[in-house]
């Protein structure tokens, strides 16, 4: 693909300019820091406010309970989750080491606040994250980023907070900033009470921070959808959610910088992701020894439901675990679906995760995210070294100069030689920033070739993926066909004619690609 | 937790005024009679305005809503709702006014049934309020308004719409009392407690007196959707929000009280007890043990009453000891008179009667003394308040200039910029009515003293006043015919002069914070237009900006002092003119009573001095009464604030402690 060979492209040069001669000291540093960025797993980072889901959400996409979570500001370090089997843990201090172990036990104490104990309070100031290698597929190929909430740390009023927490105002908001700095990609949680001033404020000093951020790599996540929940008023909390996730990209610029708002019930999706045969068990008798909708009433009310004096199934210890795995609706909901038939915990769990809305979440993280993961790395690699460039090589002369130039110069061979990756990055970006006004045909068209839905030659052509080559060709063909009609005809100037030129392309190309390949099979 | 009932001392304090009324009217005391009838107006008219705040979406309105116990009388909805406030007075029958702002800046009024307010509150059914609805003034039988209660229910801050945030923070400095609402499902944010520590000492402008929220006394913080959490993650939070609060607000000896409630439970038990609105308040409280609100309820009806107390009750306590004095004076010199020795006993009380009456009767015709010497006692007030006004003016310039300019993340971001100014503008303003209000009081009754106006010192130190003078409550009538009037016919001057202020950010001359709000709009556009210029140009561009806001918003508050003071000193003559009158009337009346004294012979003497003994005792039995009542309303005014106490109360998972 076009945008993989772009990002091999930069990382070779990138690699090479680290063993050039005559480079500034700093300068080196900076692409080798670039390197390590092209060369290291695509990273989504959660970030929001305190409080805001992220590590419940971390939890569900993982299908595990490694991040703790809590009613109050818990997570208080930046966490890298990657792939790695056996789990294993790496705490990097602020001052440079690295201590490893061999197992997660240590998790827990490592990342939640430190009320009473001064001497884990003092070592978490020291802490500057952790990495957390863990076998999941989720995470083959991508790292998941948590981090404390943004507004940790802000004014006097978080000393009292911080003080709870353990940690320096600073050190939170900066180990936040830099490691979600660090991500190629975001989910910006926000809760179901829809989106607070100091969360713009935050949202906003927090993107000055992270050049290149917008609709491409940014979604958020809107999350405690659950609390909609309302036995008798609010039966769906996905229908008042989705209203405020519209609201929400309605406002204060929001769909500048989001490509979409995505309602999950994270409480019920960390529980299901981990649902197991002893779950299933207690849904099951709960099921059977209570009427529905009397169920349901009870369990919008913690109190009620995990009473030890109720009239419910099950002992109190029980359904309170229920219900601190999966909240009020999730419990209601699982045992609806017990009712109507589910009878193994596999699909419970899968029926469970497409209702709590992960399933969404995750297609997003996947087809937005994930297909576009060269192009985004690569993105930020051509826009950050020939800056980086242009400012060390003032006031230098000789061959340190010749040799950052020699760095810049390489960047733009690369560039031209991969135009059309290129050009089709310029016209994703003028999209998602409602530059174009286009048909709605042309920019599903513009989406899918350049691989919103996947990066095979199917996939960009919207046919099934056993498809056949000579299919393919003739379909890329008439696509040819109906885009040169189009752009005979002009009816739009400006950004959105670049777009239909570099649709085009992306056609030429491909049959460039399909029509080479013909002789080889 | 004392165990007065406020409603029977009301009632008792109303009974002994109408009595003493009755008396004063018998024996032709008109001014004494008129001043009592009045206290008994003010005190059937006296309001206590619990203001009702918190960040957006915390479920302010549902609390409000299960208070009155009528679920879904103000609407609720997932999107930002409350855009204007809406007060929440008692009335017997149902009844909704709602304020509207002419396109030409002057207010009407339109009558609304309950099931159309969702057109003017919400903000989703509005959006940015182009109806112009400014204030819902809301009556209905509910028990929760009882004696006087005004909630008030107010947009949420920090949400997107910033104007809210301003509104509100207008609005406290007519706070006699304020429930803070936040919820389980997330810890107090750092925004939150800053408008708290905001809110708090800029209503308070004076943390010794008692200021409309003085302190952790009047102020009640309540965590929503405790159905949420479990009780393990109900204490978690209850602590975690104590111990941000504890130091933050007051002087570090514990923090407001901070307590869990479940409006669902709530509204499901009322609805189980088929609750009507006029039902009694006791029975289903009893019924009630999980949702919170039985506890919460009683720590704001014993926050009530300690405000009541001190707002509503000590003046007309002290006006009907005033009333005893000048009742019994000439009955008592009368029966000295009888009870004479010699000639001369009689000529020294007469002397003494006539010059009393002559120097009071002097002293209300001419006037032209005392009168210009109030004028110069208010004008030095004026001219201190009007300084400390510019402090104030001049202190927000230097934080907009030094703190607000140069914080980039405000540069960025106008809606906030303008939001900042227009909350510190609006605190000013509602800080300046306070101070004004309580110094003026000050003043009159320092003044009063002196010239030895008024009957006696009043309840000799049993009762302590708000005041001593008694201003109209309509202040500002005709003047500001602001929507806010109706909260503010209480008896007691900061109240209303806070209230005032409230009620000029609505007023048809757009005073002080409706100024405030106004500009945010202007300010957010000009801002915009600066956003691409360089930091130091754009920061000098908007102080320039700025600097508009600043010269309007002062013109705007200085004006808004001038008038109030205006109207003030007026009242001010009037009330020292009718002490005058009564200290007047009750020296004639001895003079009288003397007169017929002296004429009585031995033989009639002993039966004038039966009749008189009844007289005078029905009377000294009225002081006793009052000094009773006024022990009882002393008691609960220093009865420890609710604080202390509410941990023992019982709250959600009471049962699992």
């Amino acid at each position: 693909m076009t945008a993989a060979g772009l990002r091999r492209a930069a990382l070779a040069v990138l690699t090479e300019a680290a063993g050039a001669e005559h480079l500034p000291e700093e300068f080196r540093r900076a692409l080798a820091e670039q390197a390590a960025q092209l060369a290291a797993p695509f990273a989504v980072a959660l970030v929001g406010r305190v409080s805001s889901g992220k590590s419940t959400l971390v939890n569900a996409l993982l299908g595990t309970r490694l991040a703790p979570t809590g009613v109050t500001e818990l997570t208080m370090t930046v966490n890298r989750f990657r792939y790695g089997d056996p789990a294993a843990l790496a705490v990097h201090f602020e001052d440079g080491t690295v201590v490893r172990h061999p197992d997660l036990s240590a998790l827990e104490a490592l990342t939640v606040r430190a009320a009473d104990d001064p001497r884990r309070q003092e070592l978490l100031r020291r802490i500057d994250h952790l990495e957390t290698a863990f076998p999941h597929p989720a995470l083959t190929g991508t790292e998941i980023v948590d981090t404390p909430g943004l507004d940790s740390a802000t004014g006097p009023e978080s000393a009292a907070t911080l003080r709870l927490l353990g940690r320096t105002a600073s050190g939170v908001t900066e180990s936040t900033l830099t490691e979600g700095a660090r991500a190629d990609a975001l989910v910006l949680t926000f809760t179901e009470r829809g989106v607070h001033r100091e969360e713009l404020r935050l949202t906003a000093d927090f993107l000055a921070r992270v050049p290149g951020l917008g609709p491409l790599n940014t979604v958020g996540a809107l999350t405690k959808t659950e609390l909609f929940w309302d036995p008798a008023d609010c039966p769906d909390p996905f229908v008042p959610a989705r209203r405020v996730a519209d609201q929400l990209l309605r406002t204060a610029g929001a769909s500048r910088l989001l490509y979409t708002v995505v309602p999950v019930a994270g409480l019920l999706a960390s529980g299901a992701a981990v649902l197991d045969a002893a779950d299933l068990a207690d849904l099951t008798a709960l099921a059977a020894g209570c009427e529905p909708l009397r169920l349901a009433e009870l369990a919008a009310e913690a109190d009620r439901f995990t009473a030890a004096d109720g009239a419910l199934p099950l002992p109190a210890a029980a359904r309170a675990r229920l219900y601190r795995r999966f909240g009020g609706w999730g419990v209601a909901t699982a045992q609806r679906l017990v009712r109507d038939g589910a009878a193994e915990a596999g699909p419970l769990r899968a029926e469970l995760l497409r209702l709590s809305g992960l399933d969404s979440l995750r297609a997003v993280l996947r087809d937005h995210f994930g297909g576009r993961a060269d192009l985004i790395k690569a993105a930020r690699a051509f826009r950050t070294v020939p800056r980086l460039a242009e400012r060390t090589s003032a006031g230098l002369t000789g061959e340190p100069a010749r040799a950052v130039a020699a760095v810049a110069g390489a960047f733009t061979v690369i560039e031209l030689r991969h135009a059309q990756a290129y050009a089709e990055l310029r016209a994703l970006r003028d999209h998602f920033e409602g530059r174009l006004d286009l048909p709605a045909d042309q920019v599903a068209e513009l989406l899918r070739v350049t691989g919103e839905y996947g990066g095979t030659a199917a996939a960009r052509l919207g046919l099934p993926p056993d498809t056949d080559r000579a299919a393919l060709l003739a379909t890329v063909r008439a696509r040819l066909d109906h885009w040169h009609r189009v752009l005979a005809a002009p009816t739009v100037g400006g950004p959105a004619r670049q777009a239909q030129l570099t649709v085009r392309d992306a056609y030429e190309a491909l049959h460039h690609d399909l029509s080479r390949s013909e002789p080889s099979r | 937790m004392t165990g007065i009932d406020m409603g029977a001392v009301a009632a008792d304090t109303t009974a002994v005024l109408e009595r003493l009324g009755a008396a004063a009217r018998a024996r032709g005391l008109a001014g004494t009679a008129e001043r009592l009838a009045e206290a008994v107006r003010r005190l059937a008219d006296g309001r206590i305005v619990v203001v009702v705040c918190g960040d957006f979406n915390r479920g302010k309105s549902s609390l409000v809503n299960a208070l009155v116990r009528r679920p879904g009388l103000l609407p609720v909805d997932v999107l930002q709702t409350t855009g204007v406030v809406t007060t929440l007075t008692w009335g017997a029958q149902d009844a909704a006014t709602v304020h509207l702002r002419d396109e030409d800046g002057g207010t009407r009024q339109r009558e609304v049934p309950f099931t159309e307010l969702a057109d003017y509150v919400a903000e989703s059914a509005d959006p940015g309020n182009r109806l112009r609805a400014e204030l819902l003034d809301l009556r209905l039988p509910s028990e929760a308004l009882a004696g006087g209660t005004v909630l008030v229910d107010t947009p949420g801050i920090g949400g997107v719409f910033p104007e809210h945030t301003a509104v509100t923070t207008g609005f406290l400095a007519s706070a006699d009392a304020v429930v803070f609402v936040a919820d389980m499902t997330s810890p107090l944010s750092a925004a939150e407690l800053r408008f708290l520590r905001h809110a708090v000492t800029a209503t308070t402008a004076d943390p010794a007196s008692s200021g409309p929220v003085a302190g952790p006394g009047g102020l009640l913080v309540v965590l929503t959707r405790a159905d949420q959490a479990d009780a393990e993650d109900r204490r978690e939070m209850l602590d975690n929000t104590r111990a941000k609060l504890a130091g933050l607000i007051g002087d570090g000896d514990g923090g407001p009280a901070v307590l869990a409630v479940s409006t669902r439970a709530r509204l499901r038990h009322l609805a189980a007890a088929g609750t009507r609105p006029d039902a009694p308040a006791s029975p289903d409280g009893a019924a009630d043990p999980t949702s919170g609100y039985p506890a919460f309820e009683s720590a704001l009806q014993h926050m009530l009453r300690r405000r009541r107390a001190g707002l509503l009750l000590a003046r007309p306590l002290a006006e009907a000891d005033a009333a005893v004095t000048a009742l019994l004076q000439p009955l008592e010199a009368e029966r000295e008179a009888l009870a004479r020795e010699t000639d001369e006993t009689l000529a020294r009380l007469r002397a003494s009667a006539e010059a009393g009456g002559r120097e009071a009767a002097a002293a209300r015709r001419s006037g032209a003394e005392w009168r210009t010497e109030l004028r110069t006692e208010l004008r030095k007030l004026r001219n201190a308040l009007t300084g400390s006004l510019h402090d104030d003016l001049d202190a927000v310039w230097e934080r907009i200039c030094n703190e607000l300019l140069h914080d980039d993340s405000l540069q960025d971001d106008a809606d906030r910029l303008a939001a900042e100014v227009a909350s510190a503008y609006a605190a000013v303003a509602g800080a300046t009515a306070h101070r004004a209000g309580t110094e003026l009081q000050a003043v009159v009754a320092d003044f009063a003293r002196q010239h030895r106006i008024g009957i006696g010192p009043v309840g000799a130190g049993r009762i302590t006043a708000p005041g001593a003078v008694r201003l109209d409550p309509d202040l500002g009538s005709g003047r500001q015919p602001g929507p806010m009037m109706p909260v503010s016919r209480d008896g007691s001057f900061g109240a209303s002069m806070g209230a005032a202020v409230g009620g000029m950010l609505f007023g048809p001359a757009g005073a002080a914070v409706g100024g405030a709000i106004g500009l945010v709009a202007g300010l957010l556009r000009g801002v915009a237009a600066v956003r691409n210029q360089e930091l130091q140009a754009r920061r000098r561009n908007l102080r320039d900006q700025l600097a508009l806001v600043r010269s309007r918003q002062q013109r705007v508050i200085t004006e808004g002092l001038r008038s109030l003071l205006d109207t003030a000193a007026e009242q001010a003559e009037k009330e020292l003119d009718s002490l005058l009158r009564q200290q007047d009337e009750s020296a004639q009346e001895t003079v009288a009573r003397l007169r017929t004294a002296a004429e009585t012979t031995r033989a009639e003497a002993g039966a004038r001095h039966e009749a008189l003994n009844g007289e005078h005792g029905a009377l000294v039995a009225a002081g006793t009464e009052v000094a009773r009542l006024a022990a009882l309303v002393a008691a609960v005014v220093d009865a420890p604030p609710t604080g202390e106490d509410a941990d023992d109360m019982p709250g959600p998972g009471a049962a699992e402690r």
